[in-house]
């Protein structure tokens, strides 16, 4: 593999040393041969030509077979060389030669624009289109990246067109040096230097699509690669149509000047064929005439009859005399001087056939020459009535051909047209269709498709109105966004409350609202990470407070849900908080003001009971009546505590000690403090410590004592016979004390109003027993249990089986 | 010699239960009905109390500006101050406590007796001036 690529870059080195010695010579030689240093003959031209022909093929051929070994840059050198020698060296002679007369051309100007001319333009052309390719070159050859991947693309599409362009321009301007300097050298008819400009336009414009494709094969690879890097997919697929289209049109416009140039050298042959056999039959007649007449006059009255044509001249010329170089050709000439007769085709200055013969009565030469240019009119003449002819069939099969088409395909057409005006026509109905075949079925099912279209339509239009509708009745904001947090749909709620978002996102505005975020963001992202509902408590807006719930939005998508956004519902709390806020305060100055008599009542009487205790002991009703108000007032105080101890709770303003305490010996000390009233009742109160080591609880102990007090005096309050029994124990990482009774138990129903405030489970509202306390107990008890980071349950109970209560808080570690 | 003890309280019919509590307890009372009077008092008179009972609620000077203002003045600031209120939410607590209250008491929970014993306990700790007082936290 290796040794055949050696030998195969070898071989390519062989024949660019080749190629390059020989175009240099040829070069050389042709320039010398300008200068009339060294012969020209087509015999040298051809062995030139030949030499460079057979070089050139073997470089492409053989660079060909190994182009995998060199470099994009070489590689690309050796396309665009190729694509110049193949054109000049190889298919433009034979197509020179087909096209013009070359025996009648100066073969000095052939040699100049195929061995001279060819090889400076050429190597310039190749030249800039090694430079063009220089960015995409440095980036292919060397795998860099690319600081814009795109832009190297479109450098790599571009590059054949804008080679295929330079190569026209090059190619062009080269026959139009070529042509410039042809008309200085060789004087040629005006009408043939258009031909060769024509002839070089369609050669650069086939040669300009020749490297198009080229490059476009060669670096379809090339774009393979970018296009799969950088997933450039149809980047520039677009274009494609536009190069097919222009390609197409260079090739339509190159065939059509090229049969226009062969129509008319036919023409051109026609004309001179014509003209020749004018000739012939004029020297054949005027021999015949001179062979009977008479004296000089009469003679060059008879040649001079051989006049054609309106610049037709004939001249007699004295033996020895040359003709003029200016109106004829060397060969012309050269032809005059060697034979006595003869008719030859000259194209100095204009296309004109030159008949000359010798006249010995004379002892003149005579020449006449025809302008075969001056025939094309009568010639056309002729041809005119079948052209006209010939072009009313064209037209006639044309029409027919488009009457055809037109009517086979009608029904097509109408079709098209309904589908087009069936989605702008609200009422539609194809109906103006009756082929009777396979036409008319597909109108009608395409009726009914766009009918059922229509329905389902409206039905949809429908149903998203009247769920708008829906929505914007809600007082709730409502806002749906998708998963990237573009805005689907909100209602009018939001907008009210955060205006028109106006072009900007709608989450953006909102949080700009809220003061700059307000983690805003950072929820809906949770949101939509954890799939679960975020909600945002009392932002403020305005001196309005909102709640805002973002929550997950899910649809059922082939049996797996699917995240496809997320709703923000916002709920206008303001009211909520200032009436709670109210509510409060209300509360705190209520009971403030309720204090202050009740703590005259209370320190007249405690004051009066120790001042005036002999007194009272005579008087023992007095004393019965202070004693009550006494106690009275302390449980009238003790209920306006409770008021401002539930307010300060739900306000969450309560702050909570944290201290280590030992839960049996807190629960025993109220066991302690209640036993009394227990054994008044006629109940045991016992306290079962089960475990022996009962870790240190972490809580607020006076709260505790609180809460324990609360337990166990109601549990005594609500038990007539039996008793109440407390237990400390752990129970899930936790102390808990437990509070059971034999007491009346509490109904299902009271159950579930237990620790709602204001609630005495256990008996009929309407039933007012004020030394059952306030109806606030439990509510408060389960508050500071849950402030301290503990629980207030009830474990189990039933009417007549009494009840079981559970109190748990946080071990100390 | 007994102590003086003054009350600075706004109500007529809580001053009087004090007022007379007090005196049977051996105590010579003071009284101000609001802190600007309490405050003019202690500053033009020679004689200065040994504790003083303040109120909170009160017009034109409440009893933590008037607590505020005399824990500025040399003169007073050492004089125990007990705060004697129906206020009994906890940040008023904190906050009588933190101006240098000895004692914050909320009123309806104590008979007047109760308070008498507050106040002496108080005055037996501030007997000595240069001991480290360290007031109670709850009341």
């Amino acid at each position: 593999m290796n040794r055949g690529a050696n030998s195969g870059t070898k071989l390519v080195s062989f024949f660019i040393f080749w190629v390059a010695l020989a175009t240099l010579s040829a070069s050389a030689y042709s320039i010398l041969s300008v200068l009339g240093i060294v012969p020209m003959s087509w015999l040298i031209f051809f062995y030139w030509l030949g030499t460079l022909v057979f070089l050139n093929l073997g470089l492409i051929l053989s660079f060909w077979r190994s182009r995998d070994h060199f470099p994009i840059s070489r590689q690309l050198a050796m396309i665009l060389w190729g694509g110049v020698s193949i054109w000049y060296w190889s298919f433009a002679p034979l197509y020179f030669f087909l096209n013009i007369n070359v025996d009648l051309l100066q073969l000095k100007w052939t040699v100049l624009e195929f061995l001279w001319e060819v090889p400076v333009v050429g190597l310039l052309f190749v030249w800039t289109c090694l430079l063009l390719f220089r960015p995409v070159r440095r980036f292919v050859e060397r795998d860099m990246l690319p600081p814009d991947p795109l832009k190297l693309y479109r450098l790599v599409v571009d590059y054949p067109t804008a080679v295929g362009i330079l190569i026209f321009i090059f190619t062009f301007g080269g026959y139009i040096l070529g042509t410039v300097q042809n008309h200085f050298l060789t004087y040629p008819p005006f009408i043939e230097q258009m031909k060769v400009l024509l002839n070089g336009a369609i050669i650069s414009l086939f040669l300009g699509g020749f490297f198009y494709l080229l490059l476009d094969i060669f670096l379809g690879d090339i774009r393979l690669r970018i296009e799969k890097k950088y997933a450039l997919v149809n980047a520039a697929r677009k274009r494609i149509h536009n190069k097919i289209f222009g390609l197409t049109l260079i090739t339509a416009l190159g065939s059509l000047a090229l049969i226009s140039l062969l129509v008319f050298k036919s023409f051109q042959i026609t004309v001179r064929e014509q003209v020749l056999a004018g000739i012939r039959q004029d020297i054949s007649r005027i021999s015949r005439e001179l062979g009977s007449a008479e004296g000089d006059e009469a003679r060059e009255e008879i040649i001079q009859s051989l006049r054609r044509g309106s610049r037709g001249r004939v001249m007699l010329f004295e033996p020895g005399e040359r003709l003029p170089a200016v109106e004829f050709s060397d060969e012309t000439r050269a032809a005059y001087e060697t034979q006595s007769f003869g008719i030859v085709d000259d194209y100095r200055g204009d296309i004109k056939l030159v008949t000359f013969f010798e006249d010995l009565a004379l002892r003149k030469k005579a020449v006449s020459v025809v302008y075969v240019s001056d025939f094309y009119g009568t010639v056309f003449q002729g041809l005119r009535f079948f052209l006209v002819g010939y072009a009313l069939i064209i037209m006639f099969i044309i029409f027919i051909a488009r009457l055809f088409s037109r009517l086979i395909t009608r029904p097509i057409r109408l079709l098209s047209e309904a589908v087009k005006s069936a989605a702008k026509e609200p009422h539609f109905y194809f109906n103006n269709l009756s082929t009777g075949d396979e036409f008319e079925n597909l109108s009608h099912a395409f009726s009914h498709f766009v009918h059922e279209t229509r329905r389902s339509t409206t039905a949809l239009k429908e149903e998203r109105a009247r769920l708008l509708s829906a929505i914007n009745s809600l007082s709730l904001g409502f806002a749906f966004f998708d998963a990237k947090k573009n805005l689907i749909v909100e209602n009018r709620a939001i907008e009210q409350v955060f205006g028109r978002a106006e072009g900007k996102p709608r989450l953006a505005v909102m949080a700009e609202k809220f003061g700059g975020g307000a983690g805003l963001f950072e929820a809906a992202e949770r949101c939509l990470k954890t799939n679960a509902p975020v909600e945002l408590k009392e932002l403020e807006l305005d001196g309005q407070f909102f709640n805002l719930t973002i929550e997950p939005v899910r649809a059922v998508a082939e049996s797996a849900e699917l995240l496809i956004g997320f709703g923000l519902l916002a709920e206008n709390v303001t009211h909520a908080k200032i009436l709670d806020k109210t509510r409060d305060e209300f509360f705190a100055v209520a009971s403030h003001e309720l204090r202050t008599p009740l703590t005259v009542i209370r320190g007249n009487m405690a004051m009066a009971k120790t001042m005036f205790s002999p007194e009272l002991e005579k008087n023992r009703e007095l004393k019965k009546m202070i004693d009550e108000t006494h106690t009275a007032s302390i449980g009238l105080i003790k209920m306006v505590n409770d008021f401002l101890n539930m307010a300060s709770l739900e306000q969450q303003r309560m702050s909570f000690n944290k201290e280590r305490f030992d839960m049996g010996e807190l629960v025993a000390s109220v066991v302690a403090e209640l036993e009394p009233i227990a054994r008044m009742k006629n109940l045991y109160l016992k306290f079962v410590n089960s475990e022996d080591r009962i870790p240190q609880a972490l809580a607020d102990r006076e709260r505790a004592k609180q809460v324990i007090f609360n337990l166990i005096s109601n549990a005594i309050n609500y038990t007539d016979t039996g008793g109440v029994k407390v237990f400390v124990g752990v129970a899930q990482s936790s102390i808990q004390v437990s509070v059971i009774d034999t007491g009346q138990g509490i109904s299902p129903e009271g159950q579930q109003k237990l620790f709602q405030k204001f609630q005495r489970s256990r008996e009929e509202i309407l039933v007012k027993d004020t030394t059952k306390g306030t109806g606030l107990g439990l509510y408060i008890s389960r508050l500071l249990a849950k402030g301290m980071g503990g629980e207030l349950a009830l474990v189990r109970s039933a009417p007549g089986e009494g009840s079981a209560f559970s109190f748990t808080l946080p071990i100390a570690v | 010699m007994s102590k003086i003890l003054l009350i600075v309280e706004d109500n007529p019919s809580v001053m009087d239960l004090y007022e007379t509590s007090f005196k049977l307890n051996k105590y010579e009372v003071d009284k101000a009905v609001d802190g600007q009077e309490a405050l003019d008092r202690l500053k033009s008179s020679a004689r200065k109390p040994a504790v003083i009972l303040l109120d909170i609620m009160m017009s034109r000077m409440n009893g933590f500006d008037f607590l505020a203002n005399i824990k500025k003045d040399k003169d007073l600031q050492h004089i125990p101050v007990i705060i004697l209120s129906n206020l009994a939410q906890q940040h008023d607590v904190d906050r009588g406590l933190e101006l240098g209250a000895a004692l914050y008491l909320v009123k309806s929970q104590y008979d007047p007796q109760e308070i008498v014993e507050r106040v002496n306990s108080v005055l037996q700790r501030y007997g000595d001036k240069n001991s480290n007082y360290i007031p109670e936290k709850r009341s």
